[in-house]
């Protein structure tokens, strides 16, 4: 119960930040951009990891990776808590803020017809899964890197990870820099990956899980080493 | 003295970035009492206080709390921390920093009287609606040691928590700390304001190079009287027991009397033009202790 609450302290930060910073219009933004996109005839299955993908860098790049979020850690790790419950809690902030969006985004396609209730609810499950992968691996880079390394981490999202690894392996032969660029595209969490979540892909669904899982437990080891 | 509520035994740690070294550091406190680290900066207090909450690991030695090892759970359930240069979580409010902090604590109704009364002792009532991150330095610090004292902590760590403040903020924390003793929490604080050390501590470490030099009940270090000499001209070489000062001698006085102190002074046929007797100050005790090149 105690570490239940430690995780419900942090999940609470949520709220501060999308209203008092500019997480709130990032969100509407993005959100806005996938409903013009989806309206567009833009795949939903697609659009909808993909804008869950970048809410969720975007939570945590307000919620935990920002200079100010990783100083006060030394504080907050003072109090007793712990950093798997930072990390989980900070996560679950990250996934709550796509998961909303991504509801509003499914909520106004829907209302406005887009696609049949079945693609509906595929398309939100797979962006669940993304979020909660992209989310995970936000939190890394950002107890990594700050803010540098999740705004790296959003650009590679938003443009490079919707190139499919196969597609880059098949056009670059036996060159090293696309070998390399495959195997990033395979390892990180990418659209082109979560689009298949969509139709109940196993290794998708099993790499979202493997980010998920592993990213709040890597932040949770970055967190404990001493913050000063 | 009573079972010791924070045990800090050997504990040394090299110079890693920013933080200055300690060697050798040991020191005991009793719950109840309060203990005053002063040095020069760089001396390590700051490195100290992060070993002793388990922000930093040391090298060698341990730091126990209430039995219990520092920075495991259990220990910071015990122990509060309060930092000369606090970071709360951006965006949130003075009233909300608490509350957050709080929920690691207690649950439900506790937590608001928790947040409440925290808020109504540290003096910050007024300023509940304010961002915390937008705080002058002084109420920073006030905010800080209302974060530490929140929960059942036995054992308070304040690194400059009665510096850079208002003489009646000062008073008030001074107070604070004063009624937090008196309910059995132990405080460690460092501190540069050596005036408000010899208001609430009732031991003082001094602190040197990372090392513990001297310790002492304030009150001993207060009592002890020093006689100030005037010259005319300055001696080549001071007398045994004498120090030369920029305007000519002075001497610890311990149980002899000014007179033989000054009679002294007439056989090493030093023109004395005036003399004063008073009290010890802690920065004595602080200069005494970096040694003669500080004076």
């Amino acid at each position: 119960m105690h570490w239940l609450r430690c995780v419900v302290a942090e999940w609470q930060l949520l709220r501060s930040r999308l209203v008092r910073s500019r997480l709130g219009i990032w969100l509407l933004l993005l959100g806005a951009a996938g409903v013009w996109l989806a309206a567009r005839g833009g795949p939903l299955t697609v659009l909808a990891p993909h804008v869950a993908m970048l809410g969720a860098v975007l939570g945590v790049a307000f919620t935990a990776a920002s200079d100010g979020d990783r100083a006060a850690l030394s504080l907050i790790l003072t109090h007793p808590t712990t950093p798997l419950a930072v990390a989980t809690g900070r996560w679950l902030a990250a996934l709550t803020a796509a998961g909303t969006l991504v509801l509003a985004l499914l909520f106004v396609t829907g209302a406005a017809s887009f696609g049949p209730a079945g693609l509906l609810v595929r398309a939100g499950a797979a962006a669940c899964g993304a979020a909660a992968a992209a989310a995970g691996c936000a939190l890394v880079a950002g107890a990594a890197g700050g803010n540098v390394l999740a705004g790296v981490l959003f650009l590679y999202i938003a443009v490079p990870s919707v190139v499919s690894a196969d597609t880059l392996g098949a056009g670059a032969g036996a060159a090293a820099g696309p070998t390399a660029g495959a195997l990033v595209l395979e390892l990180l969490p990418g659209v082109w990956r979560y689009a298949a979540l969509a139709r109940g892909d196993l290794v998708g669904w099993l790499h979202a899980t493997c980010w998920a899982v592993g990213g709040v437990a890597g932040t949770a080891r970055l967190l404990s080493r001493p913050a000063m | 003295m009573n079972t010791p509520v924070l045990l800090v035994r050997g504990v040394t740690r090299r110079r890693r970035g920013a933080a200055a070294p300690v060697a050798d550091a040991s020191l005991e406190l009793a719950a109840g009492e309060v203990v005053a680290l002063v040095g020069p900066p760089g001396s390590g207090k700051t490195t100290l206080l992060a070993i002793t909450a388990g922000r930093l690991a040391p090298d060698a030695g341990s730091v126990m709390v209430a039995g219990v090892a520092t920075g495991t759970l259990a220990a910071r359930a015990l122990l509060g921390y309060a930092p000369a240069a606090p970071v709360f979580p951006p965006t949130l409010r003075v009233r909300e920093v608490l509350e957050y902090f709080a929920r690691f604590h207690v649950v439900g109704v506790a937590r608001r009287g928790l947040v409440a009364a925290a808020l109504e002792r540290s003096g910050l009532a007024g300023a509940a609606e304010r961002r915390a991150a937008g705080l002058p330095l002084p109420l920073a610090r006030r905010l800080a040691l209302a974060q530490a004292v929140l929960g059942h902590r036995r054992v308070l760590l304040l690194d400059e928590t009665l510096s850079g403040v208002d003489a009646a903020g000062r008073r008030a924390v001074c107070e604070r700390v004063r009624e937090l003793a008196a309910s059995g929490v132990a405080v460690l604080l460092a501190s540069s304001d050596l005036a408000a050390v010899e208001q609430v501590a009732a031991r003082v470490f001094v602190m040197r190079d990372g090392r513990l030099v001297r310790e002492a009940p304030t009150s001993a270090l207060l009592r002890e009287r020093v006689l100030e000499i005037l010259l005319d001209a300055p001696p080549a070489a001071p007398p045994p027991g004498f120090r030369l000062t920029p305007y000519g001698l002075q001497t610890d006085l311990g149980p002899s009397s000014a007179e033989a102190a000054l009679a002294l002074c007439r056989e090493h046929r030093l023109a004395v033009r005036a003399s004063r007797v008073r009290f010890r100050t802690l920065e004595d005790a602080l200069l005494d202790a970096q040694g003669d090149g500080a004076r």
